[in-house]
């Protein structure tokens, strides 16, 4: 199997075999000698140049993975070429589209569709877990979508607002 | 320290008005005490660990607040349903309510906590500093009562000067709280204030008061017997905040004098005794750079923060708190109390610190906790849940204990090491770097240190090295190829790895 993991800005080649119950691991093209153990279900051991490294991982989808080990953790992206999972979209428009920080509920809405914003003006005010904050605009512009009502529950990544 | 003097129980049976992290921690204490727990709980809190570790629980009602953990008709319904015969209310929803507390006085239930009257007298804010001016108790310049508008607010702080402190009369937690630097943010921050403080509390008045730049928080746990016997248990320093909320909590404080710590205990019993207050208290202190101290608030309930106080007196403060309620006299005085050691707790939080620490409910997916000496984890959570996105954003407190302040850190250090919470974005690594910080280690701290610390970048030596991220890289195509779908006809015994491996020798 082989894999393109994305780790920050850093993209990685990886091939992994199994040889009658072991693991063998090229990275980038190199062989890595490594031990591997899955020691319990979300709990890998890797044994790297006399290293332990105790990875606990999380998966949200196939391709997303989150691991933490010795006081650092991180998110991964996994791509198998071989499946051609689906490529992200990439926007590229002059348009800042602005996302819910936070899974919440829509208080007020502090600007109108049409109207000019200037940076770091608040467009509408989010609550959650009993927090109120101002979600503002990241540029100066006019305000061309406003995607949420007073009320309305947001999930953390939802589209809220345009500005161009 | 002489042992509490009654071996049986207080009470038969316990309801806990509350959930999250405190309400296991109150069914703890009464476990110990061989009395019965009674959980409630709201739709979104059928699956917390609350509800699944109580002896029994009831529904209140429907998620939001409102219509469950602030209901007080329901919850007395849930007490009289369960055979209750006391209520302990944590902290926060009905913690600081004196109707609630007078509530349960009418309906024959013992609330575990001070009078209403107590509440009445220190619970708001405004009344609070007002018994503190006449019992000689320094506070900063500002309005003793609410202010009635925008008017009347821009007025005041035109006369007391900027910056200024906008504050919710009722409640805590830092929520319905600004720091206004000038007179061109005060409406925005007095309308902001004024919703926070309404949704929180149900009451949204909020009075302002003159800022001091850089200050720390210390607080003085107090606890006194329903028979006039009323002692202090020494000081929390919880001047590590973020959002005006405390996310470190350690005792003793770094840097005072003995004669201020005693001042401070000192004041904080007048103030008490003023209030004829019985049960567990805490009086917040504001300290400037010249060890003067202001009087800010008492919160009249069991603190977040207790496990600190716990860790250094050997006192169980809500056992403690259970048989005074039952009538017990304390039992020990004053010169009893020995504190020994240094205690530190962290408050992990679902928020992103990325985000300026905004509320990030979700799952829990993965959960490693540390463990080992000088530790102790009061949590709330456990892997598989899903915190509900509906209230306070707490996890857990992680608390660790030394001989000394250098040893508790080095404790935390280790046990944040140790800490993997994976499924939902948190303030681990916050805290990582916190104890990183050579001005925290060094016990230079005030409620600024957070704004400073998140202004820089982070340190280098914070980083994981080029041997971690490979191991990562590895570690993440593991996991991709160990979470395969099951084949259709997979046998149980074969797992994932297996599953894995056969179909990487199929290609």
């Amino acid at each position: 199997m082989i894999y393109e993991i994305q780790i920050g800005d850093a993209t990685r080649k990886l091939e992994l075999t199994c040889n009658a119950g072991a693991w063998s691991v090229k990275l980038d093209g190199q062989p890595l000698s490594t031990d591997v153990a899955l020691v319990s279900p979300g709990t890998v051991s890797l044994l790297l140049a006399g290293r332990s490294f105790t990875f606990a991982y999380a998966s949200a989808d196939p391709s997303s993975v989150w691991l933490g080990a010795a006081g650092h953790e991180t998110r991964a992206e996994v791509r198998d070429p071989r499946r051609r999972l689906a490529q992200r979209p990439f926007h590229q428009t002059g348009r800042a589209r602005l996302t819910a920080p936070m899974a919440g509920k829509v208080v007020r809405l502090l600007a109108e569709v049409g109207a000019t914003v200037e940076a770091g003006q608040g467009l509408l005010v989010l609550e959650a877990m009993k927090m109120q904050n101002e979600v503002r605009s990241p540029k100066s512009g006019t305000l061309v979508s406003l995607a949420a009502a007073p009320g309305a529950a947001v999930a953390t990544g939802q589209l809220l607002a345009e500005v161009e | 320290m002489p042992s509490p003097t009654s071996t049986t129980p207080p009470f038969q049976k316990i309801l806990i008005a509350n959930r999250g992290e405190i309400a296991v921690r109150l069914l703890r204490a009464c476990r110990d005490l061989a009395i019965a727990s009674v959980a409630v709980y709201s739709d979104a809190d059928r699956a917390s660990l609350h509800v699944l570790l109580a002896d029994e629980a009831y529904r209140l009602g429907p998620a939001p607040a409102a219509e469950s953990y602030l209901d007080i008709d329901r919850v007395l319904d849930a007490a009289r349903r369960s055979g209750a015969q006391a209520i302990h209310p944590g902290y926060g929803f009905l913690a600081e309510n004196p109707a609630f507390a007078a509530a349960c006085r009418d309906a024959g239930l013992v609330f575990i906590g001070p009078s209403p009257e107590s509440m009445a007298a220190l619970g708001s804010k405004t009344a609070a500093r007002r018994l503190a001016q006449a019992n000689h108790i320094p506070i900063l310049a500002g309005t003793v009562d609410a202010v009635a508008s925008l008017a009347e607010a821009q007025a005041i702080a035109a006369r007391i000067g900027f910056p200024i402190m906008l504050k919710a009369a009722a409640g805590g937690g830092g929520k319905g709280m600004r720091l206004v630097a000038s007179a061109a943010e005060l409406p925005s921050a007095f309308a902001l204030a004024g919703a926070e403080a309404g949704a929180a509390f149900g009451d949204a008045s909020v009075f302002l008061e003159r800022a001091v730049l850089q200050p720390r928080h210390i607080e003085i746990q107090i606890l006194g017997d329903r028979h006039g016997s009323l002692v202090w248990l020494g000081e929390r320093e919880c001047s590590v905040q973020r959002r005006h909320q405390k996310i470190i909590e350690e005792s003793p404080a770094p840097r005072l004098s003995d004669p201020t710590r005693a001042a401070m205990g000192q004041a904080a019993c007048a103030i008490s005794a003023a209030a004829r207050y019985h049960n567990a208290g805490t009086v917040e202190f504001l300290v400037d750079a010249d060890e003067r101290f202001y009087f800010l608030e008492v919160n009249t309930r069991l603190q977040v923060e207790h496990p600190v106080t716990e860790l250094v007196t050997g006192l169980d403060l809500v056992q403690l708190q259970i048989r005074i309620a039952a009538g017990e006299p304390l039992p020990f005085a004053q010169a009893d109390i020995v504190r020994r050691g240094h205690a530190i707790e962290c408050r992990i939080c679902a928020e992103d610190p990325e985000q300026n620490f905004m509320p990030s409910p979700g799952p829990v997916a993965r959960l490693v906790s540390p463990a080992g000496p000088g530790l102790r984890e009061d949590s709330g959570i456990y892997q598989g849940w899903t915190v509900p996105l509906e209230y306070d954003p707490l996890l857990s407190k992680l608390i660790a204990w030394g001989e000394d302040r250098p040893q508790a850190l080095a404790r935390m250090r280790r046990a944040l090491r140790e800490y993997q919470l994976g499924g939902l974005r948190h303030n681990l690594g916050f805290f990582r770097r916190i104890f990183d910080d050579p001005e925290f280690c060094a016990g230079r701290t005030d409620t600024g240190s957070v704004a400073r610390l998140l202004a820089q970048p982070p340190p280098p030596s914070l980083a994981p090295d080029a041997a971690w991220q490979d191991a990562a890289a590895v570690a993440a195509a593991l996991a991709t190829a160990a979470a395969l779908p099951p084949e259709p006809a997979a046998a149980p015994a074969v797992s994932a790895w297996q599953r894995a491996a056969r179909t990487d020798s199929l290609r």
